[in-house]
């Protein structure tokens, strides 16, 4: 065993830090006035103490504790007794208005993003180090006469802001959804990126993209005309709060 | 990052959209199947339990308030009461855990099981090579400073990282280890 060097050769009476801690709780040996210190301040030993109840605990884990997948087959005999329930879901009139694909469709879009989710998974599982923070959200209403509705999050990730975009049931067009950025007049605007066919879509925000003074995500349908500006047909549109 | 945070999964399956009883499945079923095998002792039952509390969880999806904790909080209490529900109807009780005392009684081992899960889960979570480090202090014995000359790493980056890791492992069972 080594001894835990405390890193500020401190007074005889200061708490330890957060890593002296976690090495104590390790069963590394506390050194000179730390240990003194730990006999007498019931704080310490107790953060030691519940530290290292976590720590043998893991190290009681046995390869059979590590998660498994189950079989394959599992899934279906799910989806199959549930759908045994009849309804499944929202309303009747929800799934009416899913475009035509019945929920079994939908279980095989979700599916496929499944797959794609795993094949992420170690890449994930990396990122989780510092879980991006949404910084901004915005409940996406709908324009007079549409019936569509969603969300919008502004993450702050290792890559930059994004702007994370989920509308999930728009309808079918014969052109195409426009994300866009609007000052609260709507007379000036920022053009976000096309909105591809997955449910949820994310785009990256220049670094100077200034969200205060174009707080309103918009939605827009628009067609292949060659005219690059708003077609003014809007869909969902809500304004960030921070 | 996920496109989908856990907390916006876990508003979309509370609201019974049926695609987020996939993504559900996708996230947390390995849990849930790990925790039934170690708890029942075999993978038949294990089977069985996950198909139990998967379709329990959609069926009772009105019960599960997000803001009274997570997702797989709550899918683990229900996976603790199919275990228990099978261990009734076989009319036996379960197989002792390794390292606790004989005495100790089904709910005990059903929660050493679930903490020891949580932790494998979270732990093959971390990015290198904070996990490497920790696997190297908890299961080789190894000091931050015999870990830090195998690594060539700097001692103070070692010390950092285990400080952070530990820190995650015990916010994890804090927060899905809870019994709810």
């Amino acid at each position: 065993m080594s001894r835990v060097e405390s890193p500020s050769g401190k007074q005889y009476d200061d708490h330890y830090d957060d890593e002296t801690i976690a090495l104590l709780a390790l069963g590394e040996q506390a050194a000179g006035a730390d240990a003194a210190h730990l006999r007498k301040c019931a704080a310490c030993q107790s953060r030691v103490d519940q530290l290292q109840a976590v720590v043998d605990r893991a190290r009681s884990i046995t390869d059979e504790d590590r998660p498994m997948a189950p079989p394959d087959a599992l899934w279906q005999r799910i989806t199959d007794e549930i759908e045994s329930d009849g309804a499944v879901g929202g309303s009747a009139a929800d799934r009416a208005n899913s475009g035509g694909r019945g929920w079994m469709g939908r279980f095989a879009l979700a599916a496929a993003v499944g797959v794609l989710v795993g094949s992420l998974g170690t890449i994930v599982a990396m990122d989780r180090e510092t879980p991006p923070p949404t910084i901004a959200q915005a409940e996406l209403e709908p324009l007079p006469g549409k019936d569509a509705r969603g969300v919008a999050q502004v993450r702050q990730t290792a890559q930059g802001a994004k702007l994370v975009v989920d509308v999930p049931e728009l309808p079918a067009t014969d052109g195409y959804y426009e994300v866009w950025m609007l000052a609260p007049d709507a007379e000036s605007m920022v053009s976000i990126g096309v909105l591809g066919n997955g449910e949820v879509n994310e785009f990256p925000l220049p670094d100077g993209m200034d969200m205060t003074r174009f707080p309103v995500v918009d939605i827009s349908v628009e067609q292949f005309d060659g005219d690059v500006t708003h077609s003014a047909d809007s869909v969902v549109r809500g304004e960030l709060s921070i | 990052m996920r496109l989908i945070a856990d907390a916006d999964i876990a508003s979309a399956f509370a609201r019974g959209d049926d695609d987020a009883l996939h993504e559900v499945y996708t996230r947390w079923s390995s849990l849930v199947y790990t925790i039934a095998r170690r708890g029942c002792g075999n993978e038949t039952d294990a089977a069985d339990v996950t198909q139990a509390v998967f379709v329990a969880a959609w069926r009772g999806r009105q019960g599960f308030d997000p803001d009274a904790g997570s997702l797989p909080a709550w899918l683990l209490g229900i996976t603790r009461r199919k275990i228990a529900d099978h261990w009734r109807s076989v009319g036996r009780t379960p197989e002792p855990v390794e390292d606790l005392p004989e005495d100790s009684g089904p709910d005990a081992q059903v929660e050493t099981t679930v903490e020891r899960v949580l932790l494998a889960d979270e732990l093959a979570r971390l990015g290198e090579p904070q996990r490497r480090i920790l696997e190297l202090c908890f299961f080789q014995d190894m000091t931050h400073a015999q870990v830090a000359s195998l690594l060539g790493l700097p001692l103070g980056t070692v010390k950092s990282h285990i400080r952070r890791s530990l820190g995650r492992l015990r916010e994890r069972l804090e927060v899905d280890g809870v019994p709810r």
